[in-house]
């Protein structure tokens, strides 16, 4: 089984009381997103999200793929506790570049 | 709502005993490699910024099959350190009289309006955690 299709399987209740089924709009938003680097772990979140998350030296990257054709990425310094955040549109094209290079921002 | 706000309602009461470990049930889809994600350790938007545990009381395997018997999978019990998460401004409140479901406290992310600042928290959460207890591997 692919990890799209274990994700898709997930039911509301799979992640406990409350939580709910990957919603279709983040389904199709990972589809678009084509093969995940190995890096990158995909996991279910109980607001019907996927969070992408890998850890690159001693900052932790995070990019949550939201109901609504919704983007949170947020980058964590484990050392410093140094946050960056921010929330937008979901945008391949962004979050390639952020998978890739650590950063949303085009300069 | 803040947390101080949560831990006056009626019934709540904070939990200031820094030794106990609260129980937390982790599915088997939040453990990627094994150990939990932060994910697991992040209350969702329906959970109002209320991590749920059950009391340490209550034992580890007990939680896990109460969890179960509920009609909701869980890889297993894992631990919140009731001193490690007031370090993180994380307050601990009993609240089982209030949601209803014995032995049920709440490690309250409520007073962190950032995203990123509950990410951050639940990722200390989940690095700190140890599983307490997790079910024999079928034959």
């Amino acid at each position: 089984m692919s990890k799209l299709d274990a994700l898709s399987a997930i039911r509301a209740g799979d992640l406990g009381p409350n939580s709910e089924a990957i919603s279709p709009d983040v389904l199709d938003d990972l589809r678009s997103l084509g093969r995940l680097s190995g890096f990158v772990q995909a996991v279910p979140t109980a607001d019907g999200a996927v969070a992408l998350e890998w850890q690159y030296g001693r900052v932790e990257y995070t990019a949550k793929i939201e109901p609504g054709h919704r983007l949170f990425m947020c980058t964590d310094d484990t050392v410093t506790d140094e946050l960056e955040e921010t929330e937008t549109d979901f945008d391949v094209s962004l979050l390639t570049r952020f998978v890739e290079s650590g950063r949303w921002a085009s300069s | 709502m803040n947390s101080a706000e949560y831990a006056a309602i009626e019934g709540n009461s904070s939990i200031t005993g820094r030794d106990e470990d609260l129980l937390r049930q982790v599915p088997e889809d939040q453990r990627p490699a094994g150990k939990p994600s932060k994910q697991a350790f992040l209350p969702s938007t329906k959970d109002g910024g209320l991590l749920s545990t059950r009391r340490a009381a209550m034992g580890e395997r007990q939680a896990y099959d109460d969890h179960v018997a509920g009609g909701w999978s869980t890889s297993g019990t894992w631990h919140v350190n009731v001193g490690h998460a007031i370090d993180l401004d994380l307050p601990c409140i009993d609240d089982a009289a209030h949601v209803g479901v014995p032995h049920h406290a709440s490690v309250s992310f409520l007073d962190h309006e950032s995203r990123g600042q509950r990410e951050q928290r639940a990722r200390k959460l989940a690095r700190a955690s140890r599983c307490l207890y997790e079910p024999p591997a079928e034959q």
